[in-house]
């Protein structure tokens, strides 16, 4: 094989990617063509009669959308689904490399000295037989629990094999943080990063860091995925995580499921074969923040009428005279902007095109804190963090997503404590689970 | 039911009128909805324009033209239908997209946008040039030789025309169509642009 196509190779190896989008000259297309490398597969077919985006899989009828095509002069359906990664209609079609695989002969190191708890050594040694007995496995891990840490070895031994291995989450910061991370504890390894506006590595690696979306590109392709949903929300199997995951694995792949909240069912049948962990506390063996409750009548008004609560004011002070980086949760993004000018600090909500800037800038220290709604409930570590929920008896705030923000807190070993403070207008039951829950986690016995 | 534009799920309210007529089959949140502005007062001479070009606008028109997501036509289906319902008996007439540049993005958004409102249209104009006007400079744009031809299409030339475009920002496009139709005869030409560049 020449260059240019081994390069072709190193990029599609269980990859599926939309024709004519492909980052290499049409003649390189056409040569891996003419030597039958590659094949093109329909974008969306006819299953029964049903359109099926054979890039999401997308199961539900309202994704698809009939319309009067210009460039086939008849009705073309296109997937709604994955559109932002570019439209996919019954008229396109996507490039499947079907020839060998690339490869790479690197055998990773692991370059990480840190200590485990006897929970995490114990995790980490299960995860470990589940890799060499090539079984998928359930990990119950809560918040905050040390996870990351316990994959290492799994996934060396993964590496070591010429497995090709992916870790996968539903959200970009999660990848943020991640990625960084792999890559500092296998420094032989090319750790790629995948989310939306990625710049796009042609090169072939073993080990990918991904989002949901972006596993949507591969088929076929891992013989490991590990999901890390510890930090979803809400507590749910995303179902479709569970359909890009299926369709990403090898047929004859594994998937390491990393949770807070499995289902009984879930567990249950994982408990059965043995391939079940559970880490009930956190890595630094310290429990988790509970959180407090504090009266705040009428906040809404208050922050209407332009003055800001002096319990609010007060805290921030505290915050601010110990050097405390916080987070100030609201219920709505209207109520947020509304105030923020009351605020030093910068706000920050969903479709935020800061948002990652905004998160950076605590995280290094630049803002003292951050207005935000309920989107940095996940996956978010910032150290000493310090976090108030103004409004805590508002719907929005389930229990679960209560749980998550609690969570927040008290992430770093050197200072494993924090306040967990939820204003609120009356307390709700909600705010009651939330700190049951809490109290029954800390009360597990390891 | 679910946002055409955000995905949230819309709860629809029941009213006696819904429960008779055909369920709508699409919908755009209030809150989405909320974000368009509409023009407080017409900026071009002779072109009656809409809503105000702002980031929700913007949005809306890329995901229309450049993501090719030709459903979200539904968000203005309504408005468009109300709007071309006051030119009565006018022929509607869109800005047309050259043949070679509507293939390759697989419709025109604009037809799209009137067959979105049910809204019956005659195009009589033909794009001659694959350029667009906002790749041009200003000097550029002004002396460009004519951007449409007539086609074929005969009709009497007193009929009450309508030129419909999507968005408008210095009008040269619309003074080319406009020119053509006028030179061809036709004594009864109104213009209609669904947004305005101009705040
Ligand atoms: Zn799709
Ligand atoms: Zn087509
Ligand atoms: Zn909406």
């Amino acid at each position: 094989m020449n260059d240019e196509l081994a390069r072709l190779q190193q990029f599609l190896s269980g990859r599926i990617w939309p024709a004519g989008k492909l980052p290499f000259d049409e003649s390189v297309i056409a040569k891996a063509k003419e030597r039958q490398l590659i094949d093109d597969v329909q974008a969306i077919e006819f299953l029964k009669g049903k359109p099926s985006c054979r890039r999401c899989r997308c199961a539900s009828f309202d994704t698809y959308i009939r319309y009067y095509c210009a460039k086939c002069d008849k009705i073309c359906v296109y997937c709604r689904n994955c559109i932002q990664m570019g439209r996919l209609a019954s008229c396109d079609t996507l490039v499947r490399w079907i020839g060998a695989t690339a490869t790479t002969d690197v055998k990773p190191k692991l370059q990480w000295q840190g200590q485990f708890t006897a929970a995490q050594a114990r995790v980490s040694q299960e995860l470990i037989d589940s890799v060499r007995a090539k079984r998928s496995h359930l990990v119950h891990a809560v918040c905050g629990a040390g996870k990351t840490e316990i994959l290492f070895a799994a996934i060396e031994i993964a590496l070591s094999m010429n497995w090709r291995v992916c870790v996968a989450t539903p959200r970009t910061d999660v990848v943020l943080e991640l990625a960084p991370r792999f890559q500092q504890v296998f420094p032989d390894v090319t750790v790629q990063a995948l989310y939306g506006g990625a710049p796009l590595a042609t090169s072939y690696s073993p080990f990918i860091v991904a989002t949901t979306h972006q596993l949507f590109r591969f088929e076929d392709a891992f013989d490991i995925i590990f999901v890390d949903e510890a930090d979803a929300f809400p507590y749910t199997f995303d179902v479709a995580l569970q359909q890009a995951v299926v369709k990403a694995r090898k047929q004859d792949g594994v998937t390491m499921l990393v949770t807070a909240t499995p289902s009984i069912n879930m567990q249950a049948q994982f408990q059965k074969t043995g391939a079940y962990s559970f880490i009930p506390r956190r890595f630094h063996g310290a429990d988790l923040p509970v959180p407090r409750f504090a009266s705040l009548w009428f906040y809404d008004k208050q922050l209407q009428m332009n003055r800001l609560p002096k319990k609010i004011a007060r805290w921030i002070k505290n915050c601010e005279d110990k050097g405390q980086p916080y987070l100030l949760f609201f219920p709505t993004i209207a109520l947020m902007k509304q105030a923020a000018h009351l605020f030093s600090v910068p706000a920050v909500y969903a479709e935020d095109a800061e948002r990652k800037e905004k998160v950076l800038a605590l995280r290094n220290g630049e803002v003292a804190g951050l207005l935000t709604t309920t989107i940095l409930e996940r996956g978010i570590t910032i150290p000493r963090v310090q976090v108030a929920v103004i409004g805590a008896e508002s719907a929005i705030f389930t229990a679960s997503a209560l749980i998550q923000i609690s969570g927040r807190v008290g992430r770093a070993q050197h200072e494993p404590t924090g306040d967990i403070v939820f204003f609120h207008h009356g307390v709700t039951r909600e705010m009651d689970a939330a700190k049951r829950e809490i109290l029954r986690l800390n009360a597990e016995v390891n | 039911m679910r946002c055409l534009l955000c995905d949230r799920v819309v709860e629809k309210i029941e009213t006696w009128t819904g429960l008779f007529s055909r369920r709508q089959k699409w919908t755009t949140c209030a809150s989405c909805m909320a974000k368009f502005e509409r023009v407080s007062e017409q900026a071009y001479e002779g072109i009656r324009t809409i809503y105000v070009y702002n980031e929700a606008m913007r949005d809306w028109l890329h995901r229309l033209k450049f993501s090719q997501d030709a459903i979200i036509a539904h968000v203005f289906a309504d408005e468009i239908k109300k709007l071309c319902s006051h030119y009565k008996k006018a022929v509607i007439v869109p800005i047309p997209m050259h043949p070679a540049k509507k293939r390759a993005r697989t419709f025109a958004h604009m037809d799209v946008l009137l067959e979105a409102a049910g809204v019956r249209y005659t195009h009589l104009l033909e794009k001659t040039t694959t350029d667009t006007q906002s790749q041009k400079s200003r000097v550029e744009r002004e002396n460009s030789a004519t951007l449409f031809t007539r086609n074929a299409i005969q009709l009497r030339k007193d009929t009450h025309l309508v030129l419909v475009d999507d968005i408008v920002t210095t009008g040269t496009t619309i003074r080319h169509a406009h020119e053509v139709l006028k030179r061809d005869g036709f004594t009864h030409i109104e213009v209609l642009v669904f947004i305005s560049a101009r705040k």
